[in-house]
Order: structure tokens, then C-alpha cells, then sequence
């Protein structure tokens, strides 16, 4: 039992044919073939799978595509690319703030949310807006760092020379 | 320029985008292996010409594949890599050793990995061996290209070879540059093979261009961009979606659930149900077709309750029969724990935990009536492809098995297992299958990080001298991964369809169970319990045995301190003699500010106090690894639980190959450490796990996160060893000896939650 | 044992959302056949009177005992009621069980603490005990030995309980109303008798004895709060007849209630399992209760016109971090404005947990979490106890209980802390 729907993706109308209750991530990614949220609970409690829907960060593992109607869906992919990258995601490149990654479009389109709220956030607002969203490697550290970085960046502050993402400090030559 | 990762080429064509002729078509080529057949370049080549014209290239078989390097005339340096990238950022490291070695820049370098087809078989990507073992051919075979280079460019140059420097991939004679050839031109268009020299010096530290450096990791861009292709992403034409439905004796070694009746008018038409044995899988079109097919599905299993209750798992594992090995020993330690002044014991214990990975596993595979592709995230893909073959019942050869990246595994997650699933459905159907776990199937049939006990005793002279040491644990072994020609039995699929019990050898268990204190008497024993007497399925997790003994271990030096009335630095200091071990610990103190104690500070009254309180612990990971220190500083309170406010880390691996790659290993292993020992315990009832969701399984979370300082000791002239474990062996007793240091509460099993806490507290 | 493997390899595996906007069939599904033998009889009695709820632990095997209940005077563990001849009833003589049940008397003489609901139990008849029996002997045998209770001093000697039961307990079968229905009648006997509602529902008094006067007005017991089941404006009184009906074989009505904890257990061991005619029966009884008005306010009786808290006040960061928390990890499954795409749990205002001042249930969900298995299917919601600290739960719980609840919350950090130890 499918209907023919149209979705605002990315800024395009995008046709699809589906059954209504099958919740957007799969839509996404098998339909749209925009991959970069991922499945990770089915139950809405990882965060894997978030894009942002009118802006408000929605799970879309637990999202019927039906419910959705002409609302605007920006995933990772509409957010920034390679050649333009949005200052998340540049900032997750320079502070290297990735393991093996798989959590980390959710992230960015968390944060992504957090900023539009609040552009000059602390440390504790970044920890307890991404409080929701799991990390399995341990990148945690990072991703708050890259978060400020690309709120400084967003704010239309410079970073410092100094203020690289990679520092060797700490590395002693011990022989 | 960033070279491009080389899984971030990977896209729905993936077979035909990873096969060697894409580098070679229209151009020469040099190749560095062990052995190379004389046959094999030509064949390569000839396969590059034919596929021109639709034609599929003849296979490679194992024994042809033992190239690691290619140079083509266009001057790329391809690597062939049996270790793989599991988000760890090796490929990167990898990348920079043979770049260096060879004198090109990171941009030439492309990268293939865990291919039976295409790469040599390295066994396992685990063990932090990627870096001090893995990357020990690659670097050979780079050294000996670059010898062959070089002394080309001597002969077209007419000048020594020891005139002669190079980088960028260009050779000129030294002081002038002018005299230079490139090594495209070298190469040509002409076929070079030669045989790794292993007697070739490797390029002196002081010239290192790109070792040593916080090099960017190569597969970071696409992944913030959401455009990197995990094992997940991958889709093949005409691929069909399946699920498996499993029994009820979730996660058990032994599931002996036998399917009763299936309601095949419960699902929707159009989808395809799969047996084979207690193998049961639904196929459809749609991925949501096939998970709502999951659900509605009405099955019948008769299951009997075979585990242990969880309270009484520990008692039952000492209980077990069991096969005791001694690990090390010396002197009489019984005598001498006999004749001390004082003696004390503790028990440890540690429960089952799992596989934090954030993406459940899942595979692609396409069987057909004569061969197999299937697309893993496998930590092995030559060990795989053998035990697939079995479960296929088809040759080796016909198997082939290609990596892709998937979503961190930290050991044996269920990546193995979803590639059986998805061969064996693929073979069953005639069509390529995707196979995508459930959170609850990953949380209930991964393999488990093994349920340990261990026993200490240590003896005291009067003058607060350890003069006995004895340590016994009981562990099933930490290994039942698929290995090679030991057929289906290890795979999940192979239980269910032919009834075949996991096993695997002896291995892990014992990982970090002596110390390399100095004691004049010790014995260490390990008392192996048989796989299949473990009541959930035991494999490989992150460090293996290493966490669990060294918790035990280094709880008990600080328990033997407090028994001394000793600082539990100096105590340690005491005996050890390696220079190395002593750096990392004054290294790690020394940057937290260490001021010597006799723990614990104070004890804990009030179940309202918050109290902070500081421990520390070293290792040797493997006792012959890397070094490691760490102090944590804790927050303590019965009401409100413990909170590490901030982990110091002095950690020793010798030369170091990307300065920031490593610290971001560092970090994970201790946030994933305290994950490990204040959250994360397996629940199970008397049929199999119930812990199937991260609310039943928790595990860190941004609001638990510490600071973490990082003192990286830099030895260039030692070889590198990996970082991909050892920090985490010495978390959990850093943490318990800082909760010990603020409240004088001895927590002896993992995790500490705050019913623990209360426990201890009532107790004490 | 055919079945509850099967309970669990479906946990989880259906979303939750996907049942949002679900319409209200017009009848629940009807177990299969339960009448076809005596021991489908016996199976149906037993669910309905909920033996397993109390006599299985969480990781325990069915019926096997070791529930451990904390009461005023101690704590209770509830008995193991296999057919174990050590451990459980294996040994009992029919007439022995019929004591027990009926006169709350144990094998070997010795009064039953309250806790085992025979003062609602003595009203079976003596064929339907007989029938739970039967089915309990047919039930896989577990050797589990329960712990011994402990009973502070003087409430261990059990001799004190025949004051207690001169007090608190008459006697006695079900005795039909000649004036009211037969429905009515077998609704009051699955109420009063089988469900025991009242064990939970109505408040007690200083001896622990059930408040007649007060029947199903509402209460607290381990740590849960039993909501108001009279027909009162502040109970069930603004539930359409079909709500009342599909609420109790489902555990939820769409958009307005839904069930956590104990009553969520109940449902899931029970009341799915009733014939439609039974569910239909108990709705009719309840319909008649004398209202009672609870602690809950009617919805109506809310205004939704709180202040906001100061600026820079401690509140108005509670309530910040709760906003920001609650947009990420409740949001997708609960749109309580309708501001957002679908959501299967909206319109918090009509929940009772939301507008309870006591936050009590609140909490305990968010804790906890939800599992139930209506007869239309299982719903689950992630516990939050390890994945949210105290200061984090506190902040969702006064967020919502502000916004959607309209009343004036502030809880904190402790609240949630003294809450955890209930559990």
C-alpha cells in the first residue's frame, strides 16, 4: 500500500512512492539515496540517525515519513560538501573529531540545532544537547571542542593561529 | 591535496572500482611481495586490457596475492593492506609509514584493504598489532622499492647510488637538483617485480618527513560530509532486504531453542520467509517491508532456561571445571605466603559486557550456484572466507571477501556473524541480500567480553615488603572468532542451521594476569573454562582479558599499600626496574601533580558527603607492549554515585607515528574505559541476555565525560607499538583505587553503580 | 516455556511511534479457546488474577517467587508457586491452597502477611481457585528458594497478624447483587476479586487495611502512584465508555493515557489476555464505583498560565537545560505541541504522570522507562536511568511538568535522587 508524496530535502522537492509509515530514515536513505544518517537503534535513543526537520533535530529511525507532510528536511548531506563545507563540519575536520564516525553526522546536525538556539554556547550546554546522542569510541572530548570551534567560526570570530585543532604539545622526547 | 581514502572510493560498483587494473590500465607498473609468481604481473595486466572489453578478469588465487606495493608509471603508490580500517585511524598511519619510507608525499598513496582477492592475508585486524606487527611488510617492501629506485636512477643518472637523495617521488643527485628523475619515469610504461628484501635498513629517524606528525585523517572529510560508504551504505543491483529471527536464548553459547512452528498467513505477501534449521529469515524488497515482516512474523520456539542465575555467576565459574595452566611463577610463593608477617586476599569480578558499536553490523553478499562476493566489516576477511566457505559448501577460492569500513567494533562484534547471515540467505534465495541487524540483535548476539574472576593473595614482611604474590582467574577464552578451516561452527548462522557449538582456543584470558613487578615469589594461574560452559558467548573485546586482570591486579598493589601503610606510587616504584615503566608512571604523576599518600584520605560517613580522592595504575600492555600510566581524580558520594572529574595519561609506545591519531586513541580507550567500569554489565536471565537496548545497556554519555590530559613519550629510535588497547587496561583501577583513596570503600566488582557504592558503604 | 522466549526476541523490534493516530477497534482481540479445557480455565484465572505478576522477579523464572516488597513493617518476598515439592506447592494438598488462598492461612497453619491479596482472593469461589491451581501444578517446575522475609520486630511474628485479619479481613465468597446485572456482577467479581484493583487503587489505613470508604480513590505503593479509578472528574469520570474499554485491554488510549510500571505489568500479564465480555464487564462495574475525587487535578482544572521563571534565576536554567534536553532525546516520539512531524505519544496535558504535582510516576518513567504488551501490541520507551543523570531527569521532568502539566515544578537533582532509591 504505497502513496506518491513529495519531500522538502536539501532545498528540492523530491518525489517518492512509498508506504506512508515507513519512518523516514529509510526513505532517506534507500529511496533518496542520502546515507549519511545512519541506522543505529530503530528506537530513537542513539541519535545515528538525526536530521533536522524545520530545524528541530528529529530521530528519524522513529519518524513516519507520512507525518512529515511539506516540512523542510535538511540532512547532513544539504548542510555543507567537500568543496563547501558549513563550519560543523569543518570544524570536525580540523579538530579531527572522529573515530570511526558512524555517529558523527548525528552530531553535526544536533549541534546544528543547538547553535540556531544559541550561538555562543558553553562547554555544559553542548554536553547536555548532545547528551542524547551516542558515541561508542570515545570521541566525546572532541566533538564538544569542534562544536565551540565552529560556534567561534559561526560568530564570525577567527581563530587564533594558535588555536590549530592539532596540537603535539605534550609529546616528550623521551630517549 | 588530501589523498582520497581508499574506502571513500568504494561506491555501488564497488568490485569493479577496487580491482588492481583500474591503477594499472595504460601504464606501467613496479610491484613489491614476498614471492611473485613470474606470472602474476603479466596476468594483472592482461586482466587490465580484457576488462576494456567486458571481459572479467581471471580470479587471483590466495597463494598469487602477496603483492603490498604497487608504483605505477603515473607515480602512485598503491598499498595493499591485510589490516584494515576500523576507525582507528591505521589507514592514515599506514599510509604515512610506507609514504616515508619510500620518499613520497601522502597525496600519491592509495590505499586497499581486506580484500581475499586483492590483498594479502594479515589474519585479524586486533591486538593493537596493526602498527608494531602490520606495518612491518609494508615498510619492507617500501625499502626495498626504494632500493630498486634508486639504484635505476644511479644507472640513468651514471652516478653512485649513495649520491643520490630523494623525496616527493623524485631521486636527484645530491646538491643538485637539476640531475633528477622522477619515479613515473623510472617506472614507464615498462613491468618491474621484485621480492622484499628483508635485509634493507629502514630510512633513519632523523629523516622522517610525515612520521611523527599529526598527519589529518584521510577518511575524516567524507565522513563529516556524509558521503563515506560504511559497509551499511553499500547497495548492489537487485539487492533484496532480510532479517533474521532468532531464538530466544539470546546471546547463549549453546542455543538449543528448537524452532516449533512457523505462521507463514502472519506476513504479507510478497515477502519471501528462509529456513534452514533453526535458521529462520524473512526477505523483501523493501528494508521496511522486511523489518515489519520481522515483527509480525508468529513463531513458536521451545526454549528451557539453561543459564545461571546472574547473581550466582560468579560462584558457579570458580565451580566449573576447568583447566588450570600456570602463566608465570617464581621462588615458592604458597611457602612464602605461609611464612609472611601478613597476609591479605581480595576477589575480583567482572561481567560479561559487550560491543558499544553505534551501528549494528550488517553486510551485502552475492551468492551464486559457483562463487560468492560478500562485503564485511569482518575484522579478518581470510578467516572469514574460509568458515563462509563451509557454511556455503563451496571452495575457498569461490569465496571472495571484501572489506568495508563499518561502525566501530572494538573486537568481535556481530560483523562476522551478518555476513553468514547474509551468504547464507543470498545462497538460499539466488539473489544479492542485505543483511542489517537490530539494535536488539547486536546488543543480544554479539559476543560478549567475558564474565572474569580473579583471586589475589599477597604475603608482607614487617618491614611492609611483598614477599608473595599469587593470582589466580577463571576465564573462559576470549576468542571464538571465525578461524580458518575450522569450519561454520563460529559463525551464529552455522549454530542455527546445523547446531553447532562455538569454540576457540585458550587465548586472552590470561592477557596482563602476571605483572611485571618484580616480586621475589609469585605464582600466576589461569583456570581456562571450556567455551561451551560459558553462559554467553565468549570473544574478543577491546584489550581482551588485559582490562579485567590488570583491574584486579593493579587494585590489589594499592590494596597491598594501604596494607603497608605505603604510597601506592613509591610501592610500585619499589619494584619495578625497567626504565620505561618507571618513566610513564613518574611521566603520568608527575603531570597530575602526585602528592604521596597513604590511601585512603578518609573515610566515608555519610552517604550525603562528596568526597574526591586520587588513585593511579600502570601497565604493560601484553607485559611486553606499550607502557601506560594514569592517576584519576573522582568525585565520590554513596547518594549520588562516582564522577571522574579528570584522567592523566603518560603513555609509552615507542616511535610515534601520528601524534594526534594516537592521543585520540588515548581518549577513547579511557572514556571507553570508564564506560567499562562504572556502566556497562550484560544482563541475562536464565534463557539468554535481556539487556537489548542502550537503556538496558548504558553507556557513557556527554554528561560523564572527565578531563583527560595526555603526556605522549616519544621514543624515535624504538620500534612503534600500537595504541589501540593498551590505556584501557589500566582505567578501571586507577578509578577504584581514587574511590578507594577518598572514601577507604574497596569496590572489587565491575561496574561501580551506585548500588555497589551503597553496598560497599552498608558493608563497611 | 513456549512463550516467553518469544516475549522477548519481539522486544524491541517494533517501533513505537508507528502506532500514532491509531483509531479505536471496536472490540479488543479475544484470546483463543480459553474455555475449551480446564486447563485453558485454569490459565485464564490465573492471568486474570495476576499470580505471575507477583510471584516472578524480573530475571526470574514464571511463578518462581523472590519479588521483594517493601512494606512499612519490612520486606516481604513473595513465595515461590511452582510445583516444586521443596520450594513450592508441589506438596500442598488441594484443600491446603484452598486455605491459603481463601483464608490466608499457609501450609503449615501460620497466618500470610497481606501482601499475598487473599482478603480479595477469599472471595473466589472455591471451583476457580481449584482451576488456578491445577494450572500452577502444570506449570515447568522450579527448585528456587525464596529468601526469608525480614520483618522488623514486632511485625516477624506472625501471630499479630490474626489481629490484623480480626481488623482488615472478612471472610468469604463473592455473593452476587441480586439488584445489578449478571455483568455487572461478573465485573465486580474480575474487579474486586481476580484483578484485586483495590490492593493497588485504594488508599489504606493506619493498620494497613483497605479504605472502603475510599474505594479506588487513588494510592501510593512502591513508589508508584495508583491513579484515581472512580468515575470522578479527576479520575476516569471524563473517559468515554470505549475509552474506559480499550484502556484496560491495551494500557493506553491514544493521545491521552498511557500506562507505566505496575500498571503496565498488569496489563501485560493480565488484562490483554481478558475475553472482550470480561474487559466489557469490568468497565460496566467500574462505571458504577462512587466518585471520588483524587489528588490529580481534572484537565479542565488546569491553567496553563504559569509565570516564567526569572531570568538568571536557577529555575530558568533548569528549565533551559530541560528544553534543550528534551528536544533531542523525547521529541521525536513526543510532539506535546503538535509543533512537530507525527510522534506517538502527544498531547501530554492528558496525562495523569504530566499534571500530578507529585511528579512521582513522572520520574519513574523516565527512570524506567515503559514496557507493555496491550492486546493491540507492545509499546516501549528507553529507561533513563543511566542515560540522563539526576540533574538532567530533573530538568525534563520540570520542563514538561511546567509547560504541559501547568503546574508550578521544580524539581531537583535530590528529588530524582530519593526517587531512585525506591527502586
Amino acid at each position: 500500500m504505497t502513496t506518491r508524496m513529495t519531500l522538502q530535502v536539501n532545498g528540492e522537492a523530491r518525489e517518492v512512492q512509498i508506504d506512508a509509515t515507513t519512518p523516514l530514515l529509510y526513505v532517506l536513505r534507500n529511496e533518496l539515496e542520502l546515507r549519511g544518517a545512519k541506522f543505529g537503534c530503530g528506537l530513537g535513543e542513539c541519535g545515528a540517525c538525526t536530521a533536522l526537520v524545520d530545524g528541530r533535530p528529529v530521530r528519524t529511525c522513529v519518524t513516519a515519513t507520512g507525518a512529515i507532510g511539506e516540512r523542510s528536511i535538511v540532512t547532513i548531506e544539504g548542510l555543507g560538501s567537500a568543496e563547501n563545507p558549513h563550519p560543523l563540519q569543518q570544524a570536525f575536520i580540523d579538530e579531527q573529531a572522529a573515530q570511526c564516525a558512524y555517529c558523527i553526522s548525528g552530531m553535526i546536525m544536533t549541534a546544528k540545532a543547538l547553535l540556531e538556539r544559541k550561538a555562543s554556547p558553553s562547554d555544559a550546554d553542548i554536553r547536555n544537547a548532545l547528551s542524547a546522542n551516542l558515541c561508542g569510541c570515545g570521541t566525546h572530548l572532541r566533538i564538544v571542542r569542534a562544536v565551540q570551534r565552529a560556534a567561534g567560526v559561526m560568530r564570525g570570530e577567527t581563530a587564533k593561529p594558535d588555536d590549530a585543532g592539532m596540537k603535539d604539545e605534550g609529546v616528550q622526547h623521551a630517549s | 591535496m588530501r589523498p582520497e581514502s581508499g574506502t571513500g572510493l568504494v561506491n555501488s560498483a564497488l568490485p569493479e572500482a577496487l580491482s588492481r587494473r583500474h591503477f594499472l590500465k595504460g601504464t606501467g607498473a613496479m610491484a613489491i611481495g614476498f614471492s611473485l609468481l613470474p606470472a602474476l604481473m603479466p596476468r594483472l595486466v592482461a586482466a587490465d586490457t580484457e576488462s576494456a572489453n567486458g571481459v572479467r578478469p581471471a580470479k587471483a588465487s590466495s597463494s598469487d596475492v602477496d603483492a603490498w606495493l604497487l608504483i605505477t608509471g603515473r607515480g602512485e603508490l598503491v598499498i595493499y593492506s591485510g589490516k584494515v580500517e576500523l576507525g582507528t585511524g591505521v589507514e592514515t598511519a599506514l599510509r604515512q609509514i610506507v609514504a616515508e619510507e619510500l620518499l613520497m608525499p601522502m597525496a600519491a598513496t592509495r590505499f586497499i584493504q581486506g580484500d581475499t582477492q586483492l590483498t594479502p592475508d594479515q589474519g585479524y585486524t586486533a591486538g593493537s598489532n596493526t602498527i608494531n606487527q602490520g606495518s612491518v611488510p609494508m615498510r619492507r617492501a617500501a625499502a626495498t622499492a626504494r632500493r630498486l629506485l634508486f639504484e635505476r636512477a644511479a644507472e640513468q643518472l651514471q652516478v653512485q647510488v649513495d649520491q643520490l637523495t630523494g623525496s616527493d617521488g623524485n631521486i636527484h643527485v645530491a646538491g643538485d637538483e637539476a640531475q633528477a628523475v622522477s619515479y613515473a619515469s623510472l617506472i614507464g610504461n615498462g613491468l618491474l617485480e621484485a621480492s622484499i628484501d628483508q635485509e634493507l635498513a629502514f630510512l633513519d629517524a632523523d629523516r622522517y618527513r610525515l612520521v611523527g606528525q599529526s598527519i589529518p585523517r584521510v577518511d575524516i572529510p567524507s565522513k563529516v560530509f556524509g558521503r563515506f560508504t560504511y559497509v551499511h551504505d553499500l547497495t548492489v543491483a537487485g539487492m533484496l532486504h532480510a532479517r533474521v529471527i532468532r531464538p530466544p536464548d539470546t546471546g547463549a553459547t549453546r542455543v538449543t531453542a528448537e524452532l516449533k512452528s512457523v505462521d507463514r498467513s502472519s506476513i504479507p505477501a510478497g515477502v519471501k520467509i528462509v529456513q534452514r534449521g533453526n535458521f529462520l529469515a524473512v526477505v523483501a524488497e523493501k528494508e521496511w517491508q522486511a523489518i515489519s515482516a520481522a515483527d509480525a512474523l508468529k513463531v513458536e520456539w521451545h526454549s528451557q532456561p539453561r543459564l545461571p542465575r546472574m547473581e550466582q555467576l560468579y560462584t558457579e565459574m570458580r565451580a566449573m571445571q576447568s583447566e588450570e595452566k600456570t602463566i608465570a611463577s617464581s621462588g615458592d610463593a604458597n611457602t612464602a605466603l605461609g611464612e609472611a608477617d601478613e597476609t591479605i586476599e581480595a576477589v575480583y569480578q567482572w561481567p560479561y559486557q559487550m560491543h558499544d558499536s553505534i551501528g549494528p553490523s550488517c553486510s551485502v553478499a552475492n551468492v551464486t550456484a559457483d562463487s560468492a562476493e560478500v562485503w564485511s566489516s569482518t575484522q579478518g576477511v581470510y578467516p572469514l572466507r574460509s568458515c563462509l566457505a563451509d557454511l556455503l559448501s563451496m571452495p575457498e577460492d569461490a569465496v571472495r571477501v571484501i572489506y568495508v569500513e563499518g561502525s566501530g567494533c572494538y573486537g568481535h562484534n556481530g560483523a562476522d556473524d551478518v555476513s553468514a547471515d547474509a551468504a547464507l540467505i543470498s545462497q538460499i534465495v539466488g539473489k544479492p541480500v542485505r543483511v542489517q541487524w537490530s539494535r536488539a540483535d547486536e546488543h543480544g548476539w554479539n559476543p560478549k567480553g567475558p564474565a572474569m574472576v580473579m583471586v589475589l593473595k599477597g604475603g608482607l614482611s614487617s618491614e611492609g615488603d611483598i614477599t608473595s604474590w599469587t593470582f589466580d582467574n577463571w576465564t573462559p577464552p576470549h576468542l571464538t572468532r571465525p578461524i580458518a578451516r575450522m569450519g561454520a561452527k563460529n559463525l551464529l548462522a552455522g549454530n542455527l542451521a546445523s547446531d553447532l557449538v562455538p569454540d576457540g582456543p585458550a587465548i586472552g584470558g590470561d592477557r596482563n594476569a602476571g605483572v611485571t613487578y618484580r616480586y621475589p615469589n609469585y605464582q600466576v594461574t589461569t583456570h581456562w573454562i571450556p567455551v561451551e560452559r560459558s553462559p554467553l558467548r565468549p570473544s574478543a573485546l577491546r584489550a581482551l582479558g588485559g582490562i579485567q586482570n590488570s583491574f584486579a591486579n593493579e587494585s590489589f598493589v594499592d590494596e597491598l599499600a594501604h596494607a603497608a601503610g605505603a604510597d601506592p606510587v613509591a610501592m610500585r616504584l619499589n619494584y619495578l626496574q625497567d626504565e620505561r615503566a618507571i618513566a610513564v608512571i613518574k611521566a603520568a604523576t608527575e603531570k597530575a601533580g602526585w602528592q604521596a599518600r597513604k590511601s585512603p584520605q578518609r573515610h566515608l560517613e555519610h552517604t550525603d558527603e562528596m568526597l574526591s580522592g586520587r588513585g593511579m595504575a600502570y601497565a604493560q600492555y601484553k607485559n611486553g607492549s606499550a607502557y601506560v600510566a594514569i592517576v584519576a581524580e573522582v568525585g565520590v558520594s554513596v547518594d549520588t554515585g562516582i564522577h571522574v572529574g579528570k584522567i592523566t595519561v603518560a603513555h609509552d609506545c615507542g616511535l610515534i607515528i601520528n601524534p594526534d591519531g594516537l592521543r585520540n586513541q588515548i581518549e577513547g580507550n579511557v572514556l571507553q574505559g570508564i564506560s567499562r567500569t562504572l556502566k556497562e554489565e550484560v544482563i541475562f536471565d536464565q534463557i539468554g541476555v535481556t539487556s537489548l537496548e542502550w537503556g538496558a545497556y548504558p553507556i557513557l554519555t556527554f554528561a560523564d565525560i572527565p578531563e583527560v590530559d595526555i603526556v605522549l613519550l616519544d621514543r624515535p629510535e624504538l620500534p612503534p607499538l600500537g595504541a589501540g588497547e593498551p590505556t584501557i587496561v589500566a582505567v578501571p583501577a586507577a578509578i577504584a583505587n581514587a574511590v578507594f583513596d577518598a572514601t577507604g570503600l574497596r569496590l572489587r566488582t565491575v561496574p561501580f553503580t551506585r548500588q555497589r557504592l551503597k553496598a560497599a558503604f552498608s558493608a563497611a | 516455556m513456549d512463550n516467553s522466549g518469544q516475549f522477548r526476541q519481539r522486544i524491541l523490534v517494533t517501533l513505537c511511534l508507528l502506532s500514532a493516530g491509531l483509531s479505536i477497534p471496536a472490540g479488543a482481540a479475544r484470546p483463543a479457546g480459553q474455555t475449551d479445557s480446564a486447563l485453558d480455565r485454569g490459565r485464564y484465572l490465573t492471568q486474570a488474577a495476576n499470580c505471575k505478576g507477583c510471584h516472578t522477579t524480573i530475571l526470574g523464572q514464571p511463578y518462581a517467587g523472590s519479588v521483594a516488597f517493601d512494606t512499612p513493617f519490612g520486606t516481604l518476598y513473595s513465595t515461590n508457586i511452582t510445583a516444586d515439592e521443596v520450594e513450592g506447592i508441589g506438596a500442598w494438598t488441594e484443600d491446603e491452597f484452598v486455605r491459603a488462598m481463601h483464608e490466608g492461612i499457609g501450609r503449615n497453619g501460620q497466618h500470610l502477611y497481606p501482601a499475598f491479596p487473599y482478603t480479595a482472593y477469599t472471595q473466589l469461589s472455591r471451583e476457580d481457585v481449584i482451576a488456578i491451581r491445577d494450572y500452577l501444578m502444570a506449570q515447568p517446575v522450579v527448585a528456587h528458594e525464596v529468601p526469608s522475609n525480614d520483618m522488623k520486630f514486632p511485625f516477624s511474628n506472625r501471630s499479630l497478624l490474626w489481629f490484623w485479619k480480626l481488623m482488615n479481613f472478612d471472610e468469604g465468597r463473592f455473593a452476587a447483587d441480586e439488584d445489578q446485572s449478571e455483568q455487572w456482577n461478573r465485573g465486580a467479581y474480575l474487579t474486586e476479586a481476580l484483578g484485586h484493583c483495590g490492593q493497588c487503587h485504594t488508599p489504606r489505613t493506619l493498620t494497613q487495611g483497605l479504605d472502603d470508604d475510599e474505594k479506588f480513590a487513588g494510592a501510593v505503593l512502591q513508589g508508584w502512584r495508583a491513579y484515581n479509578i472512580t468515575p470522578h472528574e479527576t479520575g476516569i469520570g471524563n473517559w468515554s465508555g470505549e475509552e474506559l474499554r480499550f484502556y484496560l485491554s491495551t494500557g493506553h488510549i491514544p493521545d491521552k493515557i498511557a500506562s507505566g510500571g505496575p500498571m503496565a505489568d498488569v496489563v501485560t500479564n493480565s488484562l490483554r489476555h481478558l475475553s472482550p465480555e470480561d474487559i466489557d464487564a469490568m468497565a460496566t462495574y467500574l462505571e458504577t464505583i462512587p466518585p471520588q475525587a483524587g489528588i490529580v487535578p481534572a484537565l479542565s482544572d488546569v491553567s496553563f498560565n504559569l509565570d516564567e521563571p526569572a531570568e538568571d534565576s536557577a529555575l530558568a536554567a533548569t528549565m533551559a537545560s530541560g528544553e534543550q534536553l528534551f528536544e533531542t532525546a523525547c521529541v521525536s516520539c513526543h510532539y506535546p505541541d503538535g509543533g512537530g512531524p507525527g510522534g506517538a505519544y502527544p498531547l501530554f496535558p492528558h496525562h495523569s504522570a504530566v499534571r500530578a504535582e507529585d511528579g512521582l510516576n513522572l520520574i519513574n518513567v523516565m527512570l524506567q522507562g515503559l514496557e507493555r504488551h496491550g492486546s493491540d501490541g507492545y509499546k516501549f520507551m528507553p529507561a533513563y536511568h543511566a542515560l540522563m543523570n539526576d540533574e538532567q531527569i530533573a530538568a525534563v521532568v520540570t520542563y514538561v511538568g511546567r509547560r504541559f502539566g501547568g503546574y508550578e515544578a521544580d524539581f531537583s537533582a535530590e528529588d530524582i535522587r530519593k526517587q531512585r532509591q525506591e527502586h
